[in-house]
């Protein structure tokens, strides 16, 4: 009894070490990666708002909390030579085939609100290759007001979560602009 | 100084036979979920095939050396806590460095930690020989695996996108577009786009395993044909001082069968 | 859409649109390995069923509610592996126990179920995709029963290709991949239309 006991204490000693260095391991490379890792994520998203409004400067990021349009996280103001360009949003949802984080551009009276340019910041859908095929039409409608309900969406991949959260961002855009 | 040689032998042959004899993909057929998933194009792929070098490079180094202090009972989940940390490490290390690679990959990078030939190698050969053994053994393994999901990648990238990018993940390089079986401004595209989609790499990586299993089948035959040859002569040579009418009824039977 | 119908929803496109093993990729070594009968097909995929969904049931709360309040949200994978693991371990002696006969049919599958490429990639992508609670067991369920049609499916081919006459080169593995090339394209026709 006394030596099937210490072998189990050595077992699990020996199993328990292992882990506790493996975690010390990952957690030291964790404290040398992480600020790397925040300052990409905040390039990537930077390079994102300079594609939608490129000459423009950014006010801080505003966040959002909207039970009816979940899926928007945050928002910047852009301006231009004193003047107020639009509003960028950052929509964050997902689908069954997996998370998407676009940027939607948005300008114009609280009315008649106009959809400027989408951006993909990233997605981990199945098949991101489709993505740049269902934000095409957004970029490049002529009419861009009536342009979100109009573009044709299949019932599967993000086409319908794109569309979604382009009327969410239309709408959190009408409220904030319209309580201005 | 004969030994020494025997074991420089014994680490080329170890090293050497990861890549080609005993190719984990092909010969194998293990780790096969990357290889469908991943080579799309060429450079996701080789990305891939790196940092599965890395893992299975350091994994090995260190149950080597610690081959010794695990107990056989809890080997494999001690062995699967070693591969967990070190894909771990190298997953954040490429979302830092060459963040581009990292969305590419998506899920697959943390599924190394269930990958067939990692642990294969660690219960197989890491656990068994010395760290520097596992070290070329790791390498052989992983430039084999490199080289054969590349080669899946450059048929699936080349006649399914009619395109060669490079410069596309690792940024280093300036972004540059063979153009193939397309045309730059579009006027003709004989690309197939079925090679691009999962049916394709079904596709591809099976044809390829058939062309090497007719290769290996028609190399089997010859081998086949000439021990058969040698055995009928070897036979032939020993029935000839007893009865030449013997050896004639035995050499015409070869002829024809052949 | 009510809540029930997108749960529904959900299932089936995981299980026949975006088909774990056809389109995402996911458990195909135990897929090309399972062999060519039915009975045995069908009653891995019944326990890698087993363990998807009890998988995805435990570690979305460990991630939430232990891994992310502690600060330590990249210890995920460590942390998963090892309850699948230990899952399967429990699994293994529940069945061994209950009925002997499928512990033994079963044979070598059971611990290979560990390193089945689905039940780490469905626990690590309901986490890494940000999904709810009720997200993520849609996407469990989905894509262990897409996994156990497939495999079924895919047995009964192979076991009627078996006594066919192939090419020599094809025999084997070449022959189980083109089968699931045709099965795959088969399976694009329920993607939809694109835009």
């Amino acid at each position: 009894m006394k030596d099937s006991t210490k072998k189990y204490l050595k077992v699990s000693l020996t199993l328990a070490g292992i882990c506790a260095v493996s975690a010390l391991a990952i957690g030291g490379v964790n404290l040398l990666t992480s600020d790397t890792i925040k300052a990409n994520e905040k390039a990537e998203v930077d390079k994102g708002l300079r594609n939608i409004y490129p000459d423009a400067t950014f006010s801080d990021t505003v966040e959002v909390k909207d039970e009816k349009n979940a899926d928007i996280v945050s928002y910047w103001i852009a301006t231009e030579n004193e003047e107020e360009r639009g509003y960028i949003f950052k929509a964050s949802g997902s689908n069954s085939y997996g998370g998407l984080t676009i940027l939607i551009g948005i300008s114009g009276e609280a009315t008649a609100a106009k959809l400027g340019t989408i951006y993909l910041v990233s997605s981990e859908q199945t098949r991101t290759d489709f993505i740049d095929k269902y934000i095409a039409p957004y970029n490049s409608g002529n009419d861009k007001e009536t342009a979100i309900d109009s573009v044709k969406c299949g019932a599967t991949y993000a086409a319908t979560l794109i569309q979604t959260m382009a009327k969410e961002a239309k709408s959190v855009y009408e409220t904030t602009k319209g309580a201005k | 100084m004969e030994s020494k040689d025997i074991r420089r032998s014994q680490h080329k042959e170890s090293f050497v036979s990861g890549i080609i004899q005993e190719n984990p993909l092909f010969v194998s057929v293990l780790g096969t979920c990357p290889a469908l998933a991943i080579t799309t194009t060429v450079e996701a792929a080789f990305g891939m095939g790196l940092l599965f070098t890395f893992v299975l490079v350091c994994s090995n180094i260190i149950i080597s050396a610690l081959r010794k202090l695990i107990p056989e009972e809890i080997e494999t989940p001690a062995y699967i806590v070693v591969i967990a940390a070190f894909v771990t490490i190298t997953k954040m290390l490429t979302e830092a460095f060459i963040p581009a690679l990292y969305s590419s990959l998506g899920v697959f990078l943390s599924l190394l930690v269930v990958n067939c030939i990692v642990l294969g190698r660690a219960e197989a050969f890491a656990n068994k020989n010395t760290v520097f053994d596992s070290l070329l053994d790791g390498l052989g393994n992983g430039i084999g695996y490199t080289l054969a999901i590349v080669v899946i990648a450059l048929f699936r990238e080349v006649l399914g996108a009619g395109t060669l990018t490079i410069g596309a993940i690792f940024t280093f390089v300036p972004k540059s577009t063979l153009y193939i079986l397309k045309d730059a401004a579009g006027t003709y595209d004989y690309s197939m786009s079925l090679l691009t989609n999962p049916a394709g790499g079904f596709i591809v990586f099976g044809l390829i395993l058939a062309v090497i299993y007719a290769v290996k089948n028609h190399k089997a035959t010859i081998v086949k044909a000439k021990a058969r040859a040698a055995a009928f002569a070897a036979a032939a040579k020993k029935a000839e001082p007893v009865v030449p009418a013997k050896e004639a009824v035995l050499a015409t039977p070869a002829k024809e069968v052949k | 859409m009510s809540a029930i119908a997108t749960f529904l929803l959900a299932i089936v496109s995981a299980m026949l649109i975006d088909n774990v093993v056809l389109s995402r990729f996911y458990g195909i070594c135990s897929f090309i390995g399972v062999g060519n009968r039915v009975k045995s097909a069908y009653s891995m995929g019944l326990a890698v069923t087993f363990v998807i969904i009890l998988a995805s049931l435990v570690c979305w709360p460990i991630y939430y509610y232990v891994l992310v309040p502690a600060g330590i949200p990249f210890m995920d994978t460590l942390v998963y592996i090892l309850v699948i693991a230990s899952l399967v371990q429990v699994v293994g002696l529940f069945i061994k126990k209950k009925s002997p006969a499928l512990y033994k049919s079963l044979g070598i599958y059971l611990p290979l179920i560990t390193t089945n490429c689905a039940v780490l990639g469905v626990a690590q992508s309901n986490t890494d995709s940000g999904y709810t609670f009720a997200q993520s067991m849609s996407n469990a369920i989905g894509t262990s029963l897409g996994f156990l049609l497939i495999i079924v499916v895919f047995a009964c081919i192979r076991e009627r290709l078996e006594s066919s006459n192939t090419p020599k080169a094809f025999k084997g593995v070449p022959l189980a991949l083109v089968t699931a090339a045709l099965m795959a394209m088969a399976f694009m026709g329920l993607q939809g239309i694109g835009a």
